[in-house]
């Protein structure tokens, strides 16, 4: 009881060093409340073992940080002119270019990332069960930073192409590229 | 998808609600687990392929067993009560593991906004430039638009570890099934069996005679096989086959793995165990999934934590996509239906709990009926904004609450049932409150 006592109030200082370096733009108080929040991180794990405490020591902030949030509310006016709603653009050709996105998204960017993430994780120095989890892990991420960058590009027509060439290459090496 | 999410961190507590007259108890003697299980057998003798028995240390303090199709509760005698019974727990986890579609695609849907969450999360971190000069910033009043946004902001970064964790492991139940798929053709020549083997340890091979599965035995040297492992649940696989066996599925302390599995032969004699809990670390990040999505890892402390998370990730979403709402003025139809969505599931959610009730069938229908319903209201009734979702969903909570309270009688003040209840009383007062709060500008913004 008193290691989580003492690691939930390492957690607490960190925030509070962190707040403190936010509010006195002190790049000091910062590295000081990373170091004090990788010190929580040892804290919970000595408290409740390192894989529940890590969850612990990285989600319990989101709960800590309010009181800080909540010390530092401002007020505003109230705005004078409320905008007008603007129109609903709806059409035919909007609602193809958004089914376009959503196949993209859904199954093109689904693919490329699963065999992207498989021609990469299977070349690691680890047995199969480490490989695989690693593409479990690898590939969401891969496939939200391909969502990501679809979205940003302008080019649509473009990244598309890059998917493609990435998706033919992944696969080529995991076809032909021996283990 | 994150509030069904959020709700069904509960799913065992829902379960004991729905039938919160069943005995509970802390443990059983290992004896009452061949005396329920004949009791059952008596009742139920055709075949199937599985037996199961559940601990009262399975996270639900009740003893269960059951085949395929049934499950019975047991008291700590071991003599068989009645019928397990939770249709609307069934139908609030289907919603969110498949969104009620059929499984397969549901899933894979299910599992793509897991990888949309990461997307998330990615996007809010480079998209947002103020992100760390804003990060303890709260801006309240005003039209109420630098609230939502500053809102929408600080669960996006600090709760940013969590939504990562929620993505990955989201993602993972039905892009699994995929990656079985490709990992098979390629390298294992279509055997799927032999890739999922590569995680999880295969059945062993028993080639014994026939005989009836000495549960009790089995269970009773977990004390000393495994004495701080809480058991779960019981599994007699190939049931009524010679390569019949027991395995007992236990809670391994401080890891995240879902269990570590002790496997006997029928006659009782420990044969070894699963090999997660020392396994390979891929092996033990598979197994850890589960309990890392659902929060089930230290009991009713990781739940709470999860659920308020939870809470988050929701308000996250529906913020997201009020921001967007506001920066289009607040088109009056979508603003009225997407206010009807959300405040309008929770009032759903609670009405198909109502149904439930009375009836085993057709809940899904009921809820997705109902969200019909509210978007079909919201488009066509000006009157329908957020002030009367919030209302009618805490209508609709105390209506649940005083048909459970009629329904169950005394079972209803039950510590099975407040658990829930309390909060759910909660929640209607709070959106009383919240609906006359709700000041008249934002009324008329949304109006507009």
């Amino acid at each position: 009881m008193l290691s989580t006592i003492v690691a939930g109030a390492l957690s607490l200082a960190a925030i509070a060093l962190i707040y403190r370096s936010w509010r006195t733009r002190a790049l000091a108080f910062f590295y000081l409340g990373s170091g004090v929040l990788l010190a929580s991180c040892i804290g919970w794990s000595f408290s409740q073992g390192w894989e529940h405490g890590l969850v612990y020591a990285l989600c319990i902030p989101a709960l800590l940080v309010w009181p800080f949030i909540s010390a530092n509310q401002t007020v505003l006016a109230t705005p004078k002119h409320t905008p007008s709603p603007k129109s609903l653009n709806v059409s035919l050709k909007t609602a193809w270019v958004h089914i376009g996105h959503y196949l993209v998204v859904l199954v093109l960017l689904l693919v490329t990332s699963l065999v992207t993430s498989l021609a990469i994780c299977l070349r690691f120095p680890s047995e199969t069960a480490g490989k695989l989890a690693s593409v479990i892990v690898l590939m969401p991420i891969l496939w939200g930073l391909l969502i990501y960058h679809y979205f940003a590009v302008s080019n649509k027509v473009k990244a598309l192409i890059a998917y493609f060439i990435l998706a033919a290459l992944s696969s080529a090496v995991l076809m032909y590229v021996p283990l | 998808m994150c509030f069904s999410g959020t709700v069904a961190v509960f799913h065992q507590e829902f379960e004991r609600w729905e039938q919160p007259h069943i005995p509970e108890m802390k443990s059983i003697a290992p004896e009452m687990v061949d005396k329920a299980m004949n009791a059952f057998l008596q009742k139920h003798p055709e075949q199937t392929d599985h037996l199961f028995v559940v601990f009262p240390t399975s996270g639900i303090p009740r003893f269960v067993v059951e085949n395929d199709d049934k499950a019975y509760f047991a008291d700590s005698n071991g003599n068989l009560l009645e019928v397990e019974r939770s249709p609307f727990t069934k139908m609030m986890v289907d919603l969110h593991l498949y969104l009620n579609l059929p499984h397969a695609w549901g899933m894979i849907l299910v599992s793509a906004m897991g990888a949309i969450i990461c997307t998330l999360v990615v996007t809010g971190m480079v998209a947002h430039k103020r992100i760390s000069k804003d990060a303890f910033r709260l801006r309240r009043g005003g039209n109420g638009q630098q609230y939502t946004i500053d809102l929408h902001n600080r669960f996006g970064l600090w709760a940013a570890p969590f939504h990562l964790i929620i993505g990955v492991t989201g993602a993972y139940f039905g892009l699994a099934g995929l990656l079985i798929v490709l990992v098979s053709s390629l390298y294992y020549g279509g055997d799927r069996d032999a890739v999922v083997a590569e995680i999880f340890t295969p059945d062993p091979v028993m080639g014994q005679p026939y005989q009836q599965p000495q549960l009790s035995r089995a269970f009773a040297q977990m004390a000393d096989i495994a004495p701080n492992h809480e058991p779960i649940f019981l599994t007699v696989h190939e049931a009524y086959s010679d390569d019949q066996f027991i395995e007992i599925y236990a809670k391994a302390p401080g890891k995240m793995i879902y269990s570590e599995n002790y496997r006997f032969d029928s006659a009782g004699n420990f044969i070894g165990t699963g090999g997660y809990e020392d396994g390979h670390w891929g092996k033990q990040l598979v197994y850890a999934m589960y309990r890392l999505h659902f929060g089930d890892f230290a009991g009713l402390s990781s739940k709470i934590l999860y659920f308020i998370l939870g809470v988050m990730l929701t308000v996250l979403c529906i913020s997201g996509t009020e921001i967007w709402l506001q920066k289009k003025a607040n088109p009056p139809v979508l603003t009225r239906v997407w206010q009807g969505i959300v405040w309008g599931s929770i009032g759903a959610l609670a009405l198909t709990a109502l149904v439930s009730l009375a009836t085993d069938t057709g809940l899904v229908s009921v809820f997705w009926a109902l969200v019909l319903l509210n978007s079909l209201l919201s488009v066509f009734i000006d009157k329908c904004d957020k002030r009367f979702w919030l209302v009618s969903s805490g209508i609709c909570v105390l209506s649940l609450l005083v048909s459970y309270t009629f329904v169950h009688g005394a079972s209803a003040f039950s510590m099975a049932a407040l658990q829930l209840n309390i909060p759910m009383l909660a929640y209607v007062m709070w959106s009383f409150y919240r609906g006359r709060s709700i000041k008249p500008h934002q009324e008329s913004l949304n109006q507009s």
